[in-house]
C-alpha cells in the first residue's frame, strides 16, 4: 500500500515536472518566468492529516519518524502546509518534545524527539467544555493542580495536591479526579508518589498564560458566586478569537 | 493639601504618586516576568488558588486550553480479531457450566400469607388496626375505664408484647387514651373520642419493657 501509493506519488511528480516543462516549452519567450509557489502534493498532506488526526496507539499523534518514513523527508514542509491549511478550521499542528510522553530515549536522532499532534488553535467557550463532558469542577481542580505543580517546580507530592484538589472539588471526588487526570496524561507519577506535568499538559496547555491569569486574578470567594453552571458563562472574559468539542 | 500652597509642594507630591505608580508597574511587570518563566512563588499561589472561585480558575484554563483533536477507529486487523473472539465464544450455557454452579432453582412466586408470617407486610391498615385496638381497650376497661398498663399490653409472647405496646403508644400519642403513672404503676384510661390538648407540651415517656413481661 505504502509502495504503491509512493510510486503514485513519484509518477504524479513526474507528470507534474513534465507538464511543467512541456508549459514551459509552450509559453512565449517574452513572458517572465513564472515562479511556481512551494506546494507538496495533496496526497502527502492527506497522508499527514490521517497520521495526525487518528490514534493508533495509547497516545495521539504521530512521532517524528513515523512521518519522516510515511511522508517523507521533507514531512516539515508537509506539516507546515497543512498547518496552514488547518488555520480556517481554528486547528494547528503542534510540536511537542517527547520527553515525559515515556518513549523517548536519549539515543533516538536529535529530530526524533518530537511528537506532532493536532490541536485546537484558539480555545473552548465554558459551554463547549460542558459539552464535551468537562464539568467546571474538573476544570478548576485541573487548573488549580497544573498551577501547583508549576509552582513547585514541575514536581509536587500526591498528597499536598490531592488537599488542594479537594479545596476545589470535594474531598471525595479528589482521588477519582486525581487518577483521572494521571490516566488521561495531564500528570505523571513517578515510583516514589511525586507527581509531575503530563504529555498531554505540554501539548495542551499554554502554561505562561495560566500562570499569569493566576497571578494577576483577583480573589473571588466561592460563597459570593452564583451557582457554577449558570455564571460560567456570564463571568468568564471571552477569549479574543471566536471558538467554535469525557 | 490645604497646607501646600506653593508650586512646588504640588510638584513633590506628583514626583511620590508618580514613583509610587512606577513601584506598581514594576511589581506587575515582575509578575508578568515570572509567570512567563514559569516561577512563582508557591505560597503565594497558594493562597491565590485558595481564594479563586471554580468559575474563575476554570475560565483561566478555558483561556489556556488548547485540547488534541483525536479520532478513534476501528481498523480492519481490530476488526477481524473481534470477529473471530465472537465466533470462538462458547454458548453462554457452555461456559456456565465451567463454573459446576450445580442445580439452579427457578424463582417462585410468594403468597402473601407466607409474607405475612415473615413480617415483610402488615396484615391490616394502621389504622384501622389503632381503631381496633381502641375498642380493645375500651371493651377491657369496662367501666372503671381504666386498667393497668401491664396487664393490658402483656401478650402470648415478647414480640406481641413489643407490638402492643408500639399501638399503646400511639394511642396515648394520638389522644384515644391516656397513661398516668400513679405510686410506680402505670395506668391506662381509654377516651370516648379521641382528642389531643394542643395547648399542652407533650412529652416523651420511654417505657421498658422488662424480661419478666414476656
Amino acid at each position: 500500500m505504502e509502495e504503491v501509493q509512493t510510486q503514485r506519488e513519484s509518477e504524479q511528480e513526474t507528470s507534474d515536472e513534465s507538464a511543467q516543462s512541456d508549459q514551459d516549452d509552450n509559453q512565449p519567450i517574452v513572458s517572465p518566468p513564472t515562479q511556481p509557489e512551494p506546494s507538496y502534493p495533496s496526497e502527502r498532506l492527506k497522508r499527514a492529516a490521517h497520521m495526525l488526526f487518528f490514534k493508533r496507539g495509547r497516545v495521539p499523534g504521530a512521532k517524528a519518524w513515523e512521518l519522516k518514513a510515511g511522508i517523507g523527508k521533507s514531512y516539515e514542509k508537509v506539516l507546515d502546509q497543512l498547518d496552514e491549511d488547518l488555520k480556517e478550521l481554528d486547528l494547528q499542528v503542534k510540536k511537542v518534545e517527547a520527553g515525559g510522553i515515556g518513549e523517548y530515549s536519549p539515543d533516538d536522532d536529535e529530530a526524533d524527539k518530537f511528537r506532532y499532534f493536532v490541536r485546537l488553535r484558539g480555545t473552548l467557550t465554558p459551554k463547549e467544555a460542558r459539552m464535551s463532558g468537562w464539568r467546571i469542577d474538573n476544570l478548576a481542580a485541573l487548573a488549580a493542580a497544573l498551577s501547583l505543580v508549576v509552582s513547585k517546580q514541575g514536581k509536587v507530592e500526591r498528597k499536598e495536591l490531592e488537599i488542594m484538589i479537594a479545596e476545589k472539588a470535594g474531598r471525595w471526588r479528589t482521588l477519582t479526579l486525581t487518577d483521572t487526570f494521571l490516566r488521561t496524561g495531564y500528570l505523571e507519577e513517578d515510583e516514589t508518589g511525586m507527581i509531575s506535568l503530563g504529555w498531554r499538559t505540554k501539548a495542551e496547555v499554554d502554561l505562561p498564560s495560566l500562570m499569569m491569569l493566576v497571578a494577576e486574578a483577583k480573589p473571588q470567594d466561592d460563597d459570593a458566586e452564583a451557582p457554577a453552571t449558570s455564571s460560567m458563562e456570564e463571568s468568564v472574559p471571552q477569549p479574543s478569537e471566536e471558538q467554535s468539542t469525557e | 493639601m490645604e497646607e501646600w500652597t506653593e508650586f512646588g509642594d504640588h510638584l513633590l507630591d506628583m514626583k511620590a504618586l508618580a514613583s509610587l505608580a512606577k513601584v506598581v508597574g514594576l511589581q506587575s511587570a515582575n509578575l508578568r516576568f515570572q509567570s512567563s518563566t514559569l516561577y512563582i512563588d508557591p505560597s503565594m499561589l497558594q493562597e491565590k488558588l485558595r481564594g479563586m472561585s471554580r468559575d474563575q480558575l476554570a475560565g483561566f484554563l478555558l483561556l489556556s486550553w488548547h485540547p488534541i483533536v483525536e479520532f478513534e477507529q476501528l481498523t480492519i486487523p481490530t476488526a477481524k480479531e473481534a470477529l473471530d473472539y465472537w465466533t470462538k465464544m462458547l454458548p453462554f450455557f457452555e461456559r456456565w457450566k465451567r463454573f459446576q454452579p450445580g442445580p439452579i432453582s427457578l424463582p417462585v412466586t410468594t403468597e402473601a400469607e407466607e409474607l405475612h408470617r415473615l413480617g415483610m407486610i402488615a396484615d391490616k391498615a394502621f389504622g384501622k388496626k389503632l381503631d381496633e385496638f381502641w375498642i380493645e381497650l375500651k371493651e377491657i376497661a369496662g367501666t372503671k375505664t381504666k386498667i393497668d398498663y401491664w396487664a393490658f399490653v402483656k401478650g402470648q409472647n415478647r414480640s406481641e408484647t413489643v407490638s402492643r405496646a408500639q399501638l399503646a403508644s400511639f394511642l396515648v400519642t394520638y389522644g384515644y387514651a391516656t397513661l398516668e403513672s400513679k405510686g410506680g404503676e402505670l395506668i391506662l384510661a381509654p377516651k370516648v373520642q379521641p382528642s389531643i390538648r394542643k395547648e399542652a407540651t407533650p412529652v416523651s415517656f420511654p417505657i421498658a419493657i422488662p424480661r419478666e413481661v414476656r
